[in-house]
């Protein structure tokens, strides 16, 4: 017997992602991104001087990340103010960013990072976080790789990838966010929520890893298509 | 991408001999898309295109208590975010006073024209009726943010589909009854004045060079519902009469636009 | 020999490693995304990027602000180019060409003035691609400036000022360049299009 999800899913499968690059035509690199419903464009400016100079480092940069959803991304309008969850992910998911980003290559300076999130539906985050890896590179920032990022958890006894909302309001949910940097493996961003056993969390952590090599391989190929060649 | 805003003497010395980039004509818009229907979570959405500039509009009804000064209606809220995605010359926080000009100006347009019978949106008198809420982001500024974002507030509002009701007026999550009305549609038009010339649908370049700037809002009827002039510079009463002149020609253009959606 | 690399691939070349590529554990990783050139060891071109300043470059800037002692100039750099009052007046949005005296390690510069550029308009383009629109020993930039009847003053970080009638199709032209210079035999294709262009010489 096959198990599948509510949408028809298998438990490792995740929902249909597509990338778009270079978006936003002001920004230094942008990308659009869509993750199942979630929706959301990044832009990058930088790196840029920081100002006020007292501020800044100068041995190395800094990168920023600043997370807001609309009002009407949600099922119930959202205040446009920036709440305490918006401020917690865009810290989480700067710092995870400021693995990456090869901040000594600009010393006194920033990259800002701006998330807008147009429709959400479980997943945001993680939708960001990969977004804005391909905004980076779309600004022709120096990184050691590309983050990939997904969410993992439980739902109804069984281990999962990518969650929706439904998903996550089963009685025993569990709520993984991880990313990584696929080559190396080195873990940026983990936050959940939720009981797991130890077993289960490394079922968890495995298919995190999987599912993370699969991310970079779309970043990849829609980062490929700024390449045009002549016919 | 250029970064215009070096080029406003340039542009100015241009307009003064006539010229504009790519040869587009005083009175011509810029090339105009408008998506709508593609959010899951808004009541109604529309991505608007105004040349290089764009704009996201949603809305979200909500059920709430009339004001006492009419408690037979429901009502409107429109708000515009300069989002720091837009420009390297936005910056996040709270709304500034371009961000706030802009969301009032759209909204004086769709309110004068009575573009919404806010007494069919009353439920019970005094107690609960529909408010609709329209927010804005304007992602990529080049230039007319103005007309962008109206286009992109009246294309959300005429897509807007309504929440369906329980017996107690409580909305029913996930299920939608019909669209929201428009009685009317009102088109906006915004000109700026550079080097005495008044362009329509002025690009990054000419809204960095503008002088005065002046928005008309046209109802049905073609009668003026709203105007509003800005920047520090100033228009003779000639150029008025000129700019509603205009105003009356392209009112039909923009309404097929509208229409479509 | 070009290929496109991303932000932590591996580079298999068992070669000299340069520009835009680090180590880790002995292997070597591209940090851009970008092209991969093996040519005398390996480096990587990044897609985009701001202009990073170089001694002595010759590069174009815009003035851009003021304040009580100095001009602020935009170069398409992470800082912007600064030279003082006392020396020389300047108008907003003046054009002028300039070479880099110093560099510090967070990036001040130190410019002087050649001159000022007037007559024309100002494009810009990817600092990184300036190499393809001059071309080996300035076969591409002549190319353009006799098939359009134009002067280009090409600054190493990407803005070009352009003097001559035929503003559009230089644009263009500059901007076919920008899109496809990854791509092998870019001059004769650049002739092709200029010629369908139909430009007068």
């Amino acid at each position: 017997m096959v198990k599948k999800r509510i949408d028809g899913r298998d438990l490792n499968e995740l929902r249909p992602i597509k990338i778009i690059p270079s978006v936003i035509g002001r920004a230094d690199g942008s990308a659009y991104l869509e993750w199942g419903h979630n929706k959301v464009i990044v832009a990058v400016y930088g790196p840029r001087e920081l100002l006020p100079k007292h501020l800044s480092d100068p041995t190395k940069g800094r990168v920023t990340f600043t997370y807001r959803m609309a009002p009407f991304s949600v099922s119930e309008r959202k205040n446009p103010k920036p709440g305490r969850r918006d401020i917690e992910i865009s810290k989480v998911v700067g710092e995870a960013l400021s693995h990456t980003v090869m901040l000594e290559e600009f010393p006194g300076m920033t990259v800002d990072v701006y998330a807008q999130i147009l429709d959400a539906d479980a997943g945001t985050r993680v939708s960001a976080l990969t977004a804005a890896a391909v905004a980076l590179a779309d600004a022709g920032i120096p990184m050691k790789d590309l983050i990939a990022s997904v969410s993992v958890g439980k739902a109804n006894g069984n281990i999962l990838a990518d969650l929706t909302k439904s998903e996550e309001d089963a009685p025993d949910a569990v709520d993984m966010a991880f990313a990584m940097l696929p080559n190396s493996e080195e873990v940026v961003l983990l936050q959940m929520d939720g009981v797991l056993s130890e077993d289960e969390y490394d079922k968890a952590i495995k298919i995190a890893k999987e599912k993370c090599q699969e991310i970079r391989g779309m970043q990849v190929d829609a980062l490929k298509s700024k390449f045009k060649t002549l016919k | 991408m250029l970064n215009y805003v070096y080029d406003i003497e340039l542009t100015k010395n241009k307009l003064a001999k006539g010229e504009r980039t790519k040869g587009r004509k005083d009175d011509e818009y810029r090339e105009i898309k408008i998506e709508t229907g593609f959010l899951k979570n808004a009541a109604g959405c529309a991505k608007v295109q105004l040349g290089n500039t764009l704009v996201y509009a949603g809305t979200k009804i909500e059920i709430g208590q009339p004001y006492p000064d009419s408690p037979e209606e429901g009502g409107i809220t429109v708000g515009v975010e300069l989002s720091p995605i837009g420009s390297p010359d936005f910056n996040a926080g709270p709304p500034n006073e371009t961000s706030i000009e802009l969301g009032r100006v759209v909204d004086r347009g769709i309110r004068e024209a009575k573009t919404i019978d806010f007494k069919k949106l009353c439920l019970v008198p005094g107690e609960k009726a529909c408010f609709v809420y329209v927010d804005m982001y304007v992602l990529n500024h080049d230039g007319n943010l103005f007309d962008a974002c109206y286009l992109a507030a009246i294309a959300a509002l005429k897509t807007t589909k309504m929440p369906k009701l329980d017996k107690e007026y409580n909305v029913i999550k996930g299920e939608t009854s019909g669209n929201l009305v428009l009685d009317k549609l009102p088109v906006m038009t915004t000109y700026s004045k550079v080097s005495n010339k008044i362009i329509l649908d002025p690009d990054l370049n000419e809204d960095y060079a503008t002088e005065a700037r002046l928005s008309i809002t046209l109802d049905d009827n073609l009668n003026i519902c709203a105007l509003q002039k800005g920047e520090k510079g100033f228009f003779t009463l000639e150029e008025l009469k000129e700019i509603i002149k205009t105003s009356k020609k392209k009112y039909k253009e923009i309404r097929k636009i509208i229409e479509k959606l | 020999m070009k290929e496109i690399i991303f932000p932590g691939d591996e580079i298999k070349e068992n070669t000299k490693t340069g520009f835009g590529t680090y180590k880790k554990n002995g292997k070597a990783y591209s940090k851009y995304l970008g092209i991969l050139y093996k040519d005398d060891g390996v480096k990587v071109i990044p897609i985009s990027g701001k202009y990073v300043p170089k001694e002595s470059d010759i590069i174009v800037g815009v003035v851009q602000n003021e304040d009580n002692y100095v001009y602020l100039l935009d170069i398409n750099s992470h800082k912007q180019g600064v030279f003082f009052k006392r020396n020389q007046t300047a108008k907003l949005y003046d054009i002028y060409l300039l070479r880099v005296r110093t560099v510090n390690e967070v990036k001040d510069i130190d410019i002087e003035i050649i001159s000022k550029l007037t007559g024309g308009e100002l494009v810009k383009l990817n600092p990184r691609k300036v190499a393809r629109l001059i071309g080996k020993n300035k076969s591409m930039q002549t190319l353009i400036e006799t098939k359009t009847d134009s002067r280009l003053v090409i600054g190493l970080n990407g803005l070009v000022y352009v003097i001559g009638e035929n503003m559009e199709k230089v644009k263009e032209i500059i901007s076919f360049i920008e899109e496809y210079s990854h791509e092998d035999n870019l001059t004769n294709k650049v002739s092709d299009v200029l010629d369908k262009m139909n430009v007068k010489k």
